[in-house]
């Protein structure tokens, strides 16, 4: 599989504001591919950059190893969903979709056929000759996808194009958009701030934060094992413990304990992680076993980890419920039980478990 | 306020009557309205069908002011000739304000606003100094003839500047030019910059988005423009008095205006008025209609749409 | 979009220019022209001279017309809010059978050339028998004063019901939910919220009402206005004092229109 879209080094500045810091990232031919990321991080930037909205200040952008930055967005290979759905409001859904082969001066017979089929594909066939505004949202959403993907774009630019729906809505688009993908081989590269969206979605995603990729990999990947505190903290709900490094052994942290600190097996480390910085250790709620202090001794036994807490909140969330604990120093941590196991007061004492092997240590 | 007893009086059982609520509100505005807009026009029209005996007003009806009207052939000549002026006033200024429009809305970037009002500005600045403006410009001694001479291109001052059809239309074009392009910016405006992004990654160039999206959504805007301009060149008095002349450039509010003053018709002043009333807004309702049609439901309304929408 | 320099976005900017240069090109003449050292309006100019002020400033019955145009404008403005605002308050607020006609009605005197409204109030005056120097001493006259206030009532009502179609109820129905009745919701949050629109509207009837000349023509009695009294002057020959009161005028409406955008402003 070769590289449809090469960035090397793309730089944007906005006069004083960097908005981009010299990115590079090369997106494989038919992957679904997610730039994630707060506002502010860079990822519509991005997009706008290799769509050809704006120009870039330095850097490469190749599409099919052609350089694009000098030519604007009409002589580009790339189709774009737009956030807003950008439909024209003076043409019908017909006209919408078929203006991109209009001026691609495809033969008129060609253009009638080939609309249809773009709208059956997002199943809005009947609307046709219907004006935008007389749709709803998630409707005029898929008028901006067909109009897209009618015109076989070799890559296909989406710019959070499920913000504006409602949350059942959105998920079933999201099923929507990765079956489209699949059957038609297109190249998307997706932006969202919606970690979920793009954990659901996509083959890889490229977390950015500031300008930069803080880490780019398949969604498993970034959430079992973050390379910084950021990601960890990002994808997903996590907790973070502070940690100190153990010079003896490697293997070992410590966390504050109501006596004292007390040993930790963390067996996973994150680029970056040192001695002389800050660390903390990751533990994702669903790796927490609680159980009474009472009922068991105080240290994990099979070679896993321990830590006496106080029960402070008890949510009760539908598949599962929430406990929030507060560690001896303060700290709060969540940890999942089924609805069906004994339940917990309030106040009670209890030690939360984890093996070593589910903990990852990270830096900032 | 806890613990008494809620009753309701009859001051909150009108407050809460919306009927009585809306016969106090409106009392005011509605009689205002109707004693001073709706009472002088209906007069007009009622006025248009006396019949004026040996120089006095009497109250008989007749329809002789509207057969005189359009036998005659100084009027409906006058309302045509109105009309013509009116017509090339409104297709100069589109002409002016449209470039105007586009490159404020889509090509200024900081002090849009204060380079917005800097146009509109002389809109409100007084009528007559504009009007007069011209006639110190063009006349034989004026300036544009005293420049011209001075850098040898005339001899001798043309004469044709001053009082003549063209002096009217330029003042009107100056004049209303402002007033067209009010609402082509407001629209142009309005069109939403992904709109634009969006046809250019659709793979049309700068001049087709133009000719394909921002013209047609441009229209509403035109539209107004347009009638306004139209509308208020075909009325206007004072450029055709000072400018155009003494008879060669008479417009339809000049007539009135004589029928009304020195002339001593009134009914006959009236019948005039009542045809201009009556073509204005035939005028904006044909605008209406237009607009309606070209925008497939599009979102922006302009003032004509406003005045012709059914509610 | 990146912005290319290129020969149809330059011809633009030319066009641009030059339409500014046409619009303002007349003003600009009459305000030099103010300071033109000579009684013939004539080129070449001649700047340096102040005088032609000074004649303005001793033209009594100059003066004394535009203190009438100032009068009559302030009553104009004050008939003008005091029927337009509640006007726009029920084009907002209530339905009632012919709305729709009432609102066309109102705007008809914005688009309708002048003159007709201003012939159509003349005989109204004329039938009712209201003659047009009726009115107190100090006051313009009756009918020139319900004339310009019927004409610009409209001004009133369509800012003002603009603003109140953006206006947001949920504050209203907060300040009933404490305890404030009807009167005291409009003063306290609804006035002050569309303050802005109601000050510009007033300032731009003021202007209005200063340059207006078709209705006040009909309807003026004796004492004339500023625009009537130039106009006058106009048709008798041009002397440069004409251009000394023409730029005082421009810069009066310059100022106020630049405190009409102020407030506009400050409303977004």
């Amino acid at each position: 599989m070769s590289a449809i879209v090469e960035l090397h080094g793309l730089t944007k500045r906005f006069g004083t504001f960097t908005a981009l810091d010299g990115i590079s990232l090369a997106v494989e031919r038919g992957e679904f591919l997610t730039v994630l990321g707060a506002s502010g991080s860079g990822k519509t930037t991005t997009l706008r950059l290799i769509a050809g909205f704006d120009l870039a200040t330095d850097g490469r952008i190749l599409i099919e190893g052609a350089d694009v930055a000098s030519l604007p967005p009409f002589k580009r290979p790339v189709n774009t969903v737009f956030q807003q759905y950008a439909l024209f409001p003076h043409m019908s859904v017909r006209e919408n979709v078929g203006y991109g082969l209009r001026m691609q001066r495809v033969p008129h017979r060609e253009i009638g056929p080939r609309v249809t089929e773009a709208l059956e594909m997002v199943q809005l066939g009947p609307f046709a000759e219907r004006a935008p505004r007389q749709l709803s949202g998630g409707q005029q959403q898929r008028v901006a996808l067909a109009r897209a993907i009618v015109n076989r774009p070799r890559v296909l630019l989406l710019d959070e194009p499920l913000g504006a729906l409602d949350l059942k809505l959105r998920r079933a688009m999201q099923l929507e958009l990765k079956e489209l993908q699949s059957k038609l081989g297109i190249t998307f590269i997706y932006v969202t701030h919606d970690q979920e969206e793009a954990l659901t979605m996509s083959d890889r995603v490229a977390l950015m934060r500031g300008g930069r990729i803080e880490q780019l990999g398949p969604p498993r990947e970034l959430y079992d094992r973050p390379r910084s505190r950021y990601v960890a903290d990002f994808i997903g709900e996590t907790n973070l413990l502070p940690a100190v490094a153990d010079d003896r052994d490697p293997g070992v942290v410590t966390v504050a304990g109501p006596a004292g600190p007390i040993p930790i097996r963390a067996e996973v480390r994150a680029d970056g992680v040192r001695a002389s910085v800050p660390l903390w250790l990751s533990v994702r709620p669903e790796s927490l076993a609680v159980v009474a202090a009472a009922a068991s001794p105080a240290s994990g036994g099979d070679a896993g980890n321990s830590l006496p807490a106080t029960v402070r909140d008890i949510v009760y969330a539908g598949s599962v419920v929430k406990l929030h604990l507060a560690l001896a120093d303060g700290t709060t941590i969540v940890a999942l039980r089924s609805p069906s196991d004994p339940a917990f007061a309030s106040g009670a004492s209890v030690h939360v478990r984890w093996p070593a092997s589910q903990g990852v240590l990270v830096a900032d | 306020m806890t613990g008494t007893p809620v009753r309701a009086t009859l001051v909150d059982r009108v407050r809460t009557n919306r009927r009585v609520k809306t016969l106090v509100a409106s009392a005011i505005p509605v009689t205002w309205v109707v004693v001073l807009l709706l009472v002088p026009y209906a007069l007009l029209l009622i006025q248009s069908f006396w019949r004026l005996r040996n120089g006095t007003l009497t109250h008989e009806l007749t329809t002789e002011n509207y057969r005189r009207l359009f036998s005659t052939p100084l009027y409906p000549a006058t309302i045509l000739y109105s009309a013509g002026v009116a017509l090339r006033v409104t297709v100069i200024s589109l002409v002016l304000a449209f470039p105007v429009a586009y490159v404020l809305a889509f090509k200024v970037r900081k002090h849009k606003t204060l380079l917005y009002m800097a146009v509109i500005i002389p809109l409100w600045v007084s009528y007559v100094v504009r009007a007069y403006a011209w006639k110190i410009i063009l006349g034989q001694q004026g300036i544009l003839n005293g420049l011209l001479m001075s850098m040898g291109i005339i001899r001798a001052p043309l004469t044709v500047l001053l009082y003549s059809t063209a002096a009217v239309v330029l003042a009107l074009t100056h004049i209303y030019t402002p007033f067209t392009l009010m609402p082509i910016y407001a629209v142009l405006d309005a069109i939403p910059p992904a709109l634009k992004e969006a046809s250019q990654d659709l793979y049309a160039n700068r001049w087709r988005t133009f000719i394909h999206v921002i013209l047609p959504l441009s229209l509403p805007g035109v539209v107004a423009g347009c009638t306004f301009a139209f509308v208020l060149s075909m009325g206007d008095f004072l450029a055709p008095q000072l400018l155009g002349g003494n008879d060669s450039a008479l417009m339809v509010s000049n007539l009135v205006w004589s029928l009304f003053g020195v002339a001593y018709n009134w009914p006959l002043g009236a019948a005039v008025s009542v045809v201009m009333l009556a073509l204005t807004l035939m005028l904006l309702w044909v605008a209406g209609k237009v607009e309606a049609r070209g925008s497939y439901g599009g979102e922006a309304r302009s003032s004509v749409t406003e005045y012709a929408a059914p509610v | 979009m990146p912005r290319r320099s290129d020969p149809l976005t330059a011809g633009l900017w030319l066009t641009a220019t030059g339409v500014f240069a046409f619009i303002y090109a007349p003003l600009a003449i009459v305000i030099l022209y103010s300071l033109h050292d000579s009684s013939i309006i004539a080129w070449p100019l001649k700047l340096g001279t102040l005088r032609w002020y000074g004649v303005l400033a001793h033209d009594t019955s100059m003066l004394a017309a535009a203190w009438a145009s100032v009068k009559l404008a302030v009553l104009a403005v004050i008939i003008a809010l005091a029927v337009g605002v509640p006007g726009a308050f029920v084009l907002d607020r209530y339905d009632f059978p012919g709305k729709g006609a009432f609102r066309r009605l109102v705007m008809l005197p914005l688009i309708l050339p002048g003159i007709i409204t201003g012939v159509a109030l003349l005989s109204f005056f004329s039938f009712v028998g209201l003659s047009l120097s009726s009115g107190f001493p100090l006051i313009p006259g009756w009918p020139v004063v319900l004339g310009h206030g019927a004409a610009l009532t409209s001004v009133v009502m369509t800012q003002v019901y603009a603003r109140l179609q953006r206006f947001d109820r949920a504050l209203e129905e907060a300040s009933g939910d404490l305890y404030a009745n009807e009167w005291q919701t409009f003063w306290r949050v609804t006035l002050p919220s569309i303050r802005p629109a109601v000050l510009g509207a007033a300032l731009l009837v003021f202007t209005l009402s200063l340059d207006e000349i078709a209705v006040t023509f009909f309807l003026i009695g004796r004492q004339n206005t500023l625009p009537l009294q130039l106009w006058g002057l106009l048709r008798r020959g041009i002397t440069p004092e004409v251009n000394a009161a023409a730029t005082v005028i421009f810069a009066v409406s310059l100022l106020t229109i630049v405190l009409w955008s102020r407030m506009m402003r400050d409303q977004n």
